[in-house]
């Protein structure tokens, strides 16, 4: 279970500060799949780095299984939106990698790193580089790597925010078939996307922004095992429809808020 | 080690601006490099200390004192008057033609061509070897030293116009063609400035290496400047004056660059933070 | 020659009538500067400037003369001397440079004077110290070279992407690791185009202190040459150390081409 009890965070730069966050505090029960959706500068990438023991918070507390977070650790695994891969290094080095940094030995890192690689749909391809592959495929090395060092908690950071509309609808689909079958683990998913956050999610987590802080939490009532069908059905397009709108008022109400900062500020 | 760091950033500030004014000078980054210098010196003076004579290896202190003497000496003054000569009529004819031809090969792809393979050769090779060249066709006198100051500054300025340019004409004709922007117009107005850092660097870059050109020459030809010196201190191991020789060279050849550094802010002042 | 058949490669006929054609601008300026050098040349326009068969027939005699094998033999026995410590040296204390601050601050105030002064006003002082002699060289060689190096390669550690620092530390990537998978792989281009740069410094270096000990090597051939006003003889060694210049550039050119990290196109 992760509990975020009463988290700030202020960044100061050149004598300015900012506030990225303010007294967020909610729970996210094991196993289960959450989303942390909200308008850019709500915090909420600050706070998944938070959780991966990578940033420290100025104020409040994070806690994993009762322990407090105070730095990376081997029970959490992080997926970025730009894979962040070695581009110098094949498919299976990068798969292996969380591995290695583990100190695992060649031979065994490789084997589960092609397990994973072949779950992910990548079986085949361990000896291309990066360069080769499509964002889709590299993004799929980088949940291989995650997943190859068998993390208690999957933070993923808009994992599908550079790739394009298509093969983002690909990947939602596989990630949760994936997530589905197999052991499933406590997952934190960032994104911007409501469709996405709806689908893959057991509860969503809206946040507003200026300074970041939780609006609402919403718990999502699709059943489980969830498939293809759901993202055509009903009730599914409605309930987000709702949930965007929302997401939608607080945007614009931001960049009005912002306008006026602007003309306010004497620098 | 902040870049290879580990460690989980620290709670509250990151100090991320150095300081301000005098308290600057307490900067580690600062205080270290002068530690270093501080112990360049030291080294220095105790090897000088130990060595039985001191007409290879002045210490330290009778390298100030050579300063302090050849400031005073009217003849250092003199030879120096001599050699800015030609550095002089190198150099501004070098920036001038470098930018002129350079301007003329950016805008266009043929001239580039037919030039390009003698701009490489000259930019590989070692500058200094045309320096017989000159010799045989301009004697010893200011057409042979400004001429080799010339080349020096010449073929850095003229590349690094052509890229700028070129850089900017690709994109940007189409644009400015599209509004129906007359080329000279659109030159004067749009391109020019594009290329302008590129230009601004090449001649700082330039002036570097007219400096280079100005002690090459000295060295090489017979001088009657500052290279005369050279030779007299070196032939009567007068070591500390001709360390502070050097010094002088590396002073002018320090404030030739800052003073072209602070061109360059000014004509690329609307840059913002350089 | 048309067999537009299941042949993959271009044969040679063709490699080559594709280069021309790219670069047949380029070929006739050299051609059309090859002919006008002959005709200012015969017109004895100046003593400095004779016909280019003059010259080469001057070169054909002089590359296979005892003189000018052994001024490349000098030449390049100091290089051969003082780069290779040059580099590795400056690899070396470059990467010390970018994984540690404290070395890096400790450097900077010379690394930073040796590559914005003129280099060349130090000859004189190695001249004084070291005499008429090979030793000069390479010194200065070594003067020349490793600034250069050190600086490129420190700009490459430093260049390594911070994500990619990030990355390892969240699976909690032990400094040597990162170090080993990350910085070093990273930091390979601009570590390569430092030794890039420092090989023409070296040769350049080498031929300038040459030149004012006066009678050793290239350097000094050039000064011979050009004092007993042997024009024709002049411009062949010049001709030779150009070419030499650019190949090497080429060379090395080709080899950090090959290790050139490709784009991820996202």
């Amino acid at each position: 279970m992760i509990e975020v009890k009463g988290v700030s965070k202020i960044f100061t730069r050149d004598g300015k500060s900012f506030e990225a966050l303010r007294d967020v505090s909610f729970d996210v029960d094991t196993g289960r799949f959450i989303s942390l959706i909200g308008p850019s500068g709500c915090g909420k990438t600050t706070l998944l780095k938070m959780m991966a023991g990578l940033v420290k918070p100025t104020e409040g507390v994070i806690a994993i299984e009762g322990k407090e977070v105070t730095g990376s650790g081997q029970d959490r695994a992080l997926v970025f939106q730009n894979f962040v891969l070695l581009p110098w290094a094949d498919v299976l080095t990068n798969a292996a990698f969380g591995l290695e940094a583990r100190g695992v030995p060649k031979k065994e890192r490789e084997e589960i790193a092609r397990a994973h690689l072949d779950r992910v749909g990548l079986g085949g391809f361990e000896k291309n580089y990066p360069h080769e592959l499509s964002g889709g495929m590299q993004q799929r090395v980088g949940i291989a790597r995650a997943l190859a060092v068998d993390p208690d908690t999957l933070l993923m950071d808009e994992p599908f925010g550079s790739l394009d509309a298509i093969t983002r609808h690909v990947m939602q689909h596989d990630l949760l078939r994936l997530w589905q079958e197999t052991a499933t683990k406590t997952t934190v998913f960032v994104t911007h996307s409501m469709e996405e956050a709806v689908l893959l999610s057991d509860q969503v987590v809206v946040m507003d922004t200026r300074p970041g802080r939780v609006s609402q939490v919403v718990d999502v009532p699709f059943p489980r095992p969830r498939d293809q069908d759901l993202s055509d059905s009903a009730d599914y397009l409605e309930f987000t429809a709702e949930l965007s709108h929302k997401l939608e008022q607080m945007q614009r109400m931001d960049m009005a808020r912002s306008v006026d900062d602007r003309f306010d500020r004497d620098d | 080690m902040a870049e290879i760091d580990t460690r989980v950033e620290s709670r509250g500030e990151v100090q991320t601006s150095p300081r301000r004014g005098l308290s600057s000078l307490l900067d580690p980054p600062r205080l270290v490099g002068a530690a270093a210098l501080i112990v360049g010196f030291l080294a220095w003076e105790l090897y000088a200390r130990s060595l039985e004579n001191n007409i290879f290896f002045p210490t330290v202190g009778s390298m100030f004192e050579g300063l302090v003497a050849l400031v005073q000496d009217p003849d250092f003054w003199a030879a120096y008057r001599l050699t800015l000569v030609p550095f002089l009529w190198g150099w501004v004819t070098s920036m001038v033609a470098g930018v002129v031809i350079g301007l003329i090969a950016g805008l266009n792809k043929t001239v580039w061509r037919l030039i390009s393979p003698y701009v490489s050769f000259f930019h590989a090779l070692p500058v200094s070897v045309l320096v017989p060249v000159m010799v045989v066709a301009f004697g010893i006198g200011l057409l042979a030293s400004s001429s080799i100051v010339f080349l020096f500054g010449f073929f850095e300025v003229l590349l690094s116009t052509v890229v700028g340019v070129s850089y900017i004409s690709d994109d940007v004709r189409d644009m400015t063609r599209s509004f129906g922007m007359g080329r000279v117009r659109a030159f004067r107005r749009v391109v020019l400035p594009g290329a302008m850092p590129a230009i601004m660097a090449g001649l700082r870059i330039g002036t570097g290496r007219a400096v280079v050109g100005m002690v090459v020459m000295e060295l090489l030809l017979v001088s009657v400047g500052v290279g005369r010196l050279i030779i007299r201190y070196r032939a009567l191991f007068q070591a500390d004056l001709l360390y502070a020789l050097v010094v002088t060279l590396a002073i002018f050849g320090l404030l030739a660059l800052a003073g072209m550094r602070r061109l360059e802010n000014y004509v690329l002042r609307w840059r913002g933070d350089a | 020659m048309t067999d537009r058949g299941t042949a993959p490669r271009k044969g040679p006929i063709r490699r080559v009538a594709t280069w021309f054609a790219k670069y047949w601008v380029q070929a006739l300026g050299l051609l059309l500067g090859a002919v006008a050098w002959e005709i200012v040349g015969r017109a004895g326009v100046s003593p400095a400037l004779p016909p280019i068969s003059a010259v080469i027939d001057a070169g054909r005699e002089l590359w296979s003369s005892q003189r000018f094998v052994d001024a490349v033999r000098t030449t390049a026995e100091s290089i051969l001397i003082g780069l290779p410590p040059s580099l590795l040296f400056g690899v070396i204390l470059g990467l010390l440079m970018g994984l540690f601050r404290p070395v890096e601050w400790f450097f900077r105030p010379y690394v930073n004077a040796s590559l914005s002064l003129p280099l060349v006003a130090i000859i004189p002082i190695i001249l004084l110290i070291f005499g008429l002699s090979q030793t000069t060289i390479v010194v200065v060689i070594i003067l020349y070279v490793l600034p250069v190096v050190m600086v490129n390669t420190f700009a490459g550690v430093r260049s390594t992407d911070r994500d990619l620092l990030d990355m390892a530390r969240s699976f909690s990537a032990r400094r040597g690791l990162t170090i080993r998978r990350i910085v070093l792989p990273s930091s390979r281009a601009l570590t390569l185009a430092g030794m890039r740069i420092g090989v023409g410094r070296a040769i350049t270096g080498a031929i300038v202190a040459e030149q004012v000990i006066g009678v050793l090597g290239l350097g000094g051939l050039v000064q011979r040459l050009g004092g007993a006003f042997a024009v024709e003889a002049l411009y062949a060694v010049i001709l030779f150390i150009g070419a030499v210049g650019v190949a090497s550039l080429a060379l090395i050119n080709r080899v950090e081409q090959r290790y050139q990290i490709k784009e991820i196109r996202v």
